[in-house]
């Protein structure tokens, strides 16, 4: 009987044991995980209190280099501060239709093409929902950033944003680049 | 005799323990990347890109300029310039190389060539458009022929795919300096 | 019982060694300039030792240590004084210095990293304390330790650093 005893009780530790391991590893696969995505529309689409709207998508390609293009996407956000807050550490990708994914340039370079491709030549920087020269809550403020595509994405492409906070929520908007010729 | 069964009992008992410390792998051999190797010239899948050894070169020194100042580089054995074309297949990536010399030994990036035009460490490589990229390895020159380069993900090496990729031919003679322009 | 007192022996045992490690005190072994010495990871000879003056007023002076070194691994090493870093120690009068800066001679630049048989002449740089007199120094070179299988996962790793030798010598250019 005593040895039954002990037997449960290591069971029962095992148990907690693997319920607190497999607890955080599975918190932080949902961190990093796209898993529930909504569909938003032209108008944007608002995600844990932060409003979201993909503001314009321009592209364009090399004469010579036709079979590649440079995307630049920028993105609006909206909301109060709390909400903004966790939206730290914002996310974006483009996906096509086999879930290939392409993740912004970071390079030094792609600061000169950002001014190339927007047609007021500014860069507005790389999405960061919490900027030191936030607007008023209500007011929206934008980011830049830029992607290399094969051309062929321009057709239809998926933009896919998302947060620290966020995941395992993403919202996802259908883009349509408007081309640039870039002589 | 019940002592004497039992000492044999424990003896076979010390002995198979003994056999399977033996033949068990150890941490070093289990914990590897999937090795697959390609012949010279050859495109290699790995789990997440596909990679081709498209060119080397062998040079006695190597110049370049970052920043705006000019460095020139030399070295007591030779730099091999590895030209490689990498497209990823899943999420742009980036890829680390190094080179398996004829001795087996590794050699890593030269961090002395770190930030050359089109350098390997820095680039970026996108699904469904083949990049191509130069590494520079600093090596003695008896480790080049017989060698091996070796591409992998630049993140985890481990449990994930490894090209060992053959280089295209003898590189041949070695350049007195090669100069990296962007 | 038996395991008990096989238990008991084993403790006594290695509290006896190290009791007996402390009582005599290994000399170091000591080495001149020109003679090799293994750290673990590289193979360091060093080769001079000399006092640079301040170049300009308020800088400190500089003590340079010209040395040679070979990497002993089978890969590129970037820690080549093993980590966390254990460079050569340096004390004068029974004060330990900062840690020195590495340069590769080659490039006049911080030494990144060391290949496998490729030897390279490097400077070692301390900054000299405002109130040291020159005079005779002591290095101490510390070796890392390397197991192929290590007691935990049986994998191979460096552990922990041992002082491996001492080098006593006055620095040239010393006035």
């Amino acid at each position: 009987m005593k040895h039954l005893l002990w037997v449960i009780i290591a069971a029962v530790l095992l148990l907690a044991n693997v319920v607190v391991g497999g607890w955080t590893e599975i918190a932080d696969l949902r961190r990093a995980r796209e898993w529930t995505v909504s569909q938003a529309g032209e108008a944007g689409a608002k995600l844990r209190g932060v409003h979201v709207r993909v503001d314009q998508v321009w592209a364009g390609s090399a004469p010579n280099l036709s079979e590649r293009a440079l995307v630049l996407v920028r993105l609006a956000l909206r909301g109060p501060e709390a909400a903004r807050q966790g939206w730290a550490g914002c996310d974006l990708s483009l996906r096509d239709a086999a879930d290939r994914v392409w993740l912004p340039l970071i390079s030094t370079d792609s600061e000169g093409a950002v001014r190339v491709l927007s047609p007021d030549g500014e860069n507005k920087g790389r999405c960061n929902p919490i900027p030191y020269d936030a607007p008023p809550d209500r007011q929206e403020f934008l980011s830049d950033q830029l992607f290399l595509v094969p051309s062929e994405l321009l057709k239809g492409a998926r933009l896919r944003v998302s947060a620290w906070g966020t995941r395992p929520e993403a919202l996802e908007f259908a883009v349509k680049p408007v081309l640039r010729d870039l002589q | 005799m019940i002592r004497g069964g039992s000492i044999a009992i424990v003896l076979a008992g010390a002995a198979l323990l003994g056999a399977m410390m033996q033949i068990a792998p150890d941490y070093n051999s289990t914990v590897q990347p999937f090795r697959s190797h390609v012949a010279a010239g050859g495109t290699g899948e790995a789990r997440s890109f596909r990679a081709r050894f498209a060119g080397a070169r062998l040079a006695d020194r190597i110049a370049f300029s970052r920043f705006g100042t000019e460095f020139v580089h030399d070295t007591d054995g030779v730099f091999l310039i590895a030209e490689i074309e990498v497209e990823a297949t899943i999420v742009s990536q980036r890829i680390d190389a190094s080179w398996q010399g004829a001795s087996g030994r590794r050699y890593a990036l030269s961090r002395r060539a770190q930030d050359i035009p089109r350098g390997l460490d820095s680039h970026w490589f996108q699904p469904g458009l083949t990049g191509r990229a130069i590494a520079v390895f600093e090596l003695p020159p008896d480790e080049v022929a017989g060698g091996e380069l070796v591409v992998n993900n630049s993140f985890t090496a481990v449990f994930d795919s490894a090209l060992h990729l053959a280089p295209p031919e003898p590189a041949g003679g070695s350049q007195s300096i090669i100069l990296f322009e962007p | 019982m038996a395991a008990s007192i096989g238990v008991a022996a084993a403790v006594l045992l290695g509290l006896w060694l190290k009791v007996e490690e402390v009582r005599a005190p290994q000399e170091l072994p000591r080495i001149v300039p020109g003679e090799p010495v293994d750290l673990g990871r590289v193979e360091l000879t060093p080769l001079s030792l000399s006092l640079v003056p301040p170049g300009q007023e308020g800088e400190p002076a500089r003590l340079l240590m010209r040395a040679r070194l070979l990497n002993l691994t089978g890969e590129s090493q970037i820690a080549v004084f093993g980590f966390p870093p254990h460079p050569p120690e340096l004390a004068a009068g029974g004060a330990a210095w900062p840690e020195p800066e590495v340069i590769l001679d080659r490039d006049g630049a911080p030494l990144a990293q060391l290949h496998p048989r490729l030897a390279e002449r490097v400077t070692l740089v301390w900054q000299v304390p405002p109130d040291w007199r020159p005079g005779p120094v002591s290095l101490t070179f510390h070796r890392q330790i390397f197991k192929l299988k290590d007691n935990l996962y049986g994998k191979s790793s460096w552990l922990l650093f041992q002082p491996a030798a001492r080098m006593s010598v006055v620095p040239e250019g010393a006035p």
